[in-house]
């Protein structure tokens, strides 16, 4: 029998960890008849950006966790972080791990570990207090706490100054007005309790951003299970894993908006049209500068994005398989 | 089970040995996490936890908030405050105590280290506690005991490596420190009023002030109300961060210590590198506490903890005052700030799946730290004073904080019965 | 010294950031990322200081109790230790530094490349395990001086 140890840095009832992270390594056991257990360790082994480097030195064997909170590092994760892609984080989570198979992966960015899974978050969206969402002119210089990745350079392109803070401050840094707002997937409002610091959400059709997690293993210890083990493993992990984890999000995602609905303290809008050309026309050169660096790294950026919309396309029409 | 109960002993042995708490902490973890995990993972977590641990923006509170302590220090602001209290209290009986007491708690208001507090008290209060007939024991245990209340009263050291560990907000836990605070200095005015039942104590009443004086004395504290009000004031209402308060607050007491005249050229430099050298020891000793406690984790200690709890049966009260019982004798031999960094990490998911409050939980900790401080035999507040006050013995210093003691295990219990002593004032936020 | 300037500059980074906030809404770019940089280079260049100067937070339980010569060789043994163990922690922070360096990390903002604050880490390292190198050398000369006398 194989242990192989999970650092999990989320809170145990996220639904990530709950909903995902926590069925899998039951799946994962299941799979291989008991000869390969993941244990979870009860407090996490460092901060959440220090996870990938935790898989890749052998400190815990398996561990999740966020591309962008390591600058620098992943590009061509780059990918799925651009907006305008989906309202689904299942179809994108899918998507995205059959297009990082074909053509992200040679990139080689997940050295020193084996990924079992890459997928997102729900479309990211833009929240405020006390300003007028109608237009992007009205939004210029409003403090907006912004995540890392392509989320830094869609502020800049919006006019906004992103303000920098760790997540668990992001309450406090709305309620004292330190900014006035903040960009994230509709579940999080709910899962920060930010509904009483904010009342205005703009819901842009596929988001303004979005961010890239991955799920890897050490590669050591990889390479050391048996072909079936990995086999089995793989079974449930994958496209699979990417599914589960995406549909987790988009059930987060809906509780979240339908509270909201139903509280009725944050106003809901879609961008106008004329809005929506003009939000388009901001980003677009920070699209293209990230498909540049994407490309640079050995990638046809391009094909891969013209992947990616197909097979999102294909899986909307098929309802998700 | 057994790696983490050899780990412990094995750090015990080191400590007990003289060598360093970081070195002592940082050397288990090694030695144990390369057993459990083998030799290359380890060291690979060695370079990361002393980077990512330095590189961390939460962590730069500490270091600003150490400095405005010193500033406040240099500005004289102890002084100040030691005179009203004293102007308003030394003509009760042990009002010289009780003003030493009061002193300590305003100064803790602005000063986030228990040591300090006991330090700088010492020097403007001992003097005149000895010359009105104060017994050593009664003196310099008020000034231990009192030096506890600058990690409880916010801002606190304790409670941002608490605040850390934990991933709670710090400005949550420094608003819920003010409340347990005002009790913990009735409660120490309460001992004092103990201490003079003993036989042997002939403290003197002093002879009253008159009001003019009283007045004049009490302007002297505007200095030390005007930055608690900025620095937690803004917190409470959201005016800025834990981490923009430090900075802001230790700006503020740069600027009262200038205008007071107080700091010169020199007088600047040696505060900061003072605060430099505070903050690399402090560092140091939290990456060893953080190795420590991961190395705990990996060899399966919370588990087992977790174990042996659920055989206590799931009623939290029992459970936390075990876990009260725990940090009393932890506390006696170890230092504050390496026992949060031990415990924490290992109580904190038991006590919030018992549907304990995390902010609670922290001033728990607070307080049970703060017990530590001056219980035998290593009770830091009592060996700082001990190295103002060289011809005082420890055995009388230890005698003259027991009533302290006693009134704080009574204060911890209030907490755990009234929780909302620590949780209403963040409540109202 | 160095120390000193980097702590009186991360206060003025934090109020500057504030004040451009709440005046000119406008707060110091990057302000965050200045202030870990800041803290992590003032704990590293004032570790050589702290541990020459033997200030390392000990528990002095039982050594209070020694004699002045066993007290020496205790802090030896210490010193030893320490050099030891911050040797390690060097190499080991060298180590992750190139890593870093070879991912090509950078911070969020300002693009500050990591890995050569990772050297800096280690060289400051290395320079406190050599620092108590010199403490367990002077403590040895204090040992034997003491020894000498007892004859
Ligand atoms: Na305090
Ligand atoms: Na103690």
């Amino acid at each position: 029998q194989t242990v192989l140890r999970l650092s999990n840095w989320l809170p145990s009832q996220h639904p990530l960890f709950e909903q995902t992270i926590k069925p899998w390594t039951e799946q994962v056991t299941k799979a291989t008849d008991g000869r390969v257990v993941i244990q979870l360790l009860a407090a996490p082994l460092g901060p959440p950006a220090a996870h990938f480097d935790f898989a890749a030195n052998g400190v815990a064997d398996v561990t999740f966790g966020i591309h962008s909170y390591t600058p620098g590092r992943f590009t061509a994760t780059l990918l799925a972080e651009l907006p305008f892609q989906t309202e689904s984080a299942e179809y994108l989570s899918v998507a995205y791990w059959r297009v990082h198979q074909r053509y992200l992966a040679k990139a080689n960015e997940h050295r020193g570990t084996k990924l079992l899974a890459i997928f997102t978050h729900g479309p990211g969206q833009l929240w405020t207090r006390d300003r007028d969402l109608s237009s992007m002119q009205s939004l210029r210089g409003s403090k907006i706490r912004v995540a890392g990745g392509f989320a830094q350079d869609g502020a800049k392109a919006l006019g906004v100054i992103p303000i920098q803070a760790p997540v668990t401050e992001v309450y406090q840094v709305l309620a004292g007005g330190i900014a006035d707002g903040v960009e994230f997937p509709a579940e999080s409002i709910d899962s920060f309790n930010l509904t009483g610091v904010l009342d205005r959400g703009l819901l842009v059709p596929g988001g303004l951003y979005n961010v890239s997690m991955f799920l890897v293993v050490n590669a050591g210890r990889w390479s050391k299970l048996s072909k079936q083990d990995q086999d089995a493993i793989m079974s449930v992990s994958g496209e699979q894993l990417a599914r589960t984890a995406g549909r987790t999000w988009d059930r987060a995602d809906a509780d979240a908006l339908a509270s909201m609905r139903k509280a009725g303290k944050i106003e809901l809008a879609t961008p106008s049209e004329q809005q929506m050309a003009a939000i388009r026309k901001a980003l677009e050169p920070y699209v293209t500068k990230t498909l540049q660096q994407i490309s640079a790294k050995g990638i046809d950026a391009r094909a891969a994005q013209q992947e990616l919309q197909k097979e999102i396309a294909a899986l909307k029409a098929r309802g998700g398989s | 089970m057994i790696d983490w109960i050899l780990g412990i002993l094995a750090l015990l042995a080191l400590l007990v040995a003289g060598v360093p708490i970081a070195l002592a902490m940082t050397i288990v973890a090694l030695v144990g996490m390369s057993v459990l995990l083998g030799v290359d993972p380890t060291f690979a977590m060695l370079g990361q936890v002393f980077y990512d641990n330095a590189m961390s923006y939460t962590l730069s509170v500490m270091p600003l908030f150490v400095l405005m302590g010193n500033f406040v220090v240099k500005a004289g602001l102890a002084d100040d405050l030691y005179e009203a209290a004293n102007a308003w209290l030394r003509h009760y009986r042990g009002g010289l105590a009780m003003a030493t007491i009061v002193a300590c708690g305003g100064f803790s208001s602005v000063c986030g280290s228990s040591l300090a507090t006991a330090a700088t008290t010492a020097r403007v209060s001992m003097p005149a506690m000895r010359r009105y007939g104060y017994s050593d024991g009664l003196a310099t245990g008020t000034i231990a005991a009192g030096g506890t209340l600058g990690i409880l009263i916010p801002p606190s050291i304790v409670l941002v490596i608490y605040g850390v560990i934990t991933q709670s907000d710090i400005g949550k836990l420094f608003l819920a420190g003010i409340l347990p605070g005002v009790v913990g200095i009735i409660g120490y005015l309460v001992a004092v009023r103990l201490s003079l039942l003993r036989s042997d104590e002939h403290a003197q009443e002093a002879e009253p002030l008159p009001w003019s004086t009283r007045l004049r004395a009490t302007r002297g504290i505007a200095g030390v109300l005007i930055l608690f009000v900025g620095v937690i004031g803004g917190i409470y209402l959201g005016a800025f961060t834990a981490n923009e308060a430090a900075g802001v607050g230790a700006f503020g007491a740069f600027v009262l210590a200038l205008l007071r005249r107080r700091l010169d050229r020199a007088a600047l430099y040696e505060i900061l590198v003072e605060t430099s050298r505070m903050t690399a020891m402090l560092f140091f000793v939290l990456f060893g506490g953080i190795l420590f406690a991961n190395f705990v984790n990996v060899a399966g200690l919370p588990a087992d903890l977790n174990h042996w709890i659920t055989l206590f049966g799931a009623d939290p009260v029992p459970v936390i005052l075990m876990i009260l019982a725990i940090y009393l004798l932890l506390g006696m031999v170890l230092e504050s700030i390496s026992m949060v960094l031990l415990t924490v990490p290992i109580f904190f998911p038991i006590v919030t799946g018992l549907g304990f409050d995390a902010i609670w939980f922290g001033i728990f900790v607070v307080v049970a730290v703060e017990i530590s401080l001056i219980t035998p035999p290593v009770g830091l507040n009592v060996f700082v004073l001990k190295a103002v006050l060289p011809e005082v013995p420890t055995r009388v210093i230890f005698r003259g904080v027991l009533p302290f003691v006693l009134i704080d295990v009574v204060r911890i219990l209030l907490l755990i019965g009234v929780p909302s002593i620590a949780l209403l004032i963040p409540a109202t936020t | 010294m160095t120390a000193a300037v980097l702590l009186f500059a991360m206060m003025i980074v934090t109020v500057v950031d504030v004040i451009g906030r709440y005046f000119l809404s406008r707060p110091l770019p990057g302000a965050f990322e200045l202030t870990e940089i800041l803290l992590a280079l003032t704990v590293f260049i004032s570790a050589p200081l702290v541990c020459l100067r033997e200030e390392h937070i000990t528990v002095t339980l039982l050594t209070d109790r020694l004699s002045a010569r066993a007290r020496e060789i205790q802090a030896i043994v210490a010193a030893t230790l320490g050099c030891f163990i911050f040797g390690i922690v060097a190499w080991q922070l060298f180590e992750h530094a190139r890593r870093l360096a070879a991912y090509g990390d950078v911070t969020l903002f300002l693009r500050i490349p990591k890995g050569p604050l990772g050297y800096a880490m280690a060289a400051c390292t290395a320079l406190a395990a050599l620092s108590l190198m010199l403490v367990a050398y002077e403590r040895c000369k204090s040992a034997r001086q003491l020894i000498r006398e007892a004859r």
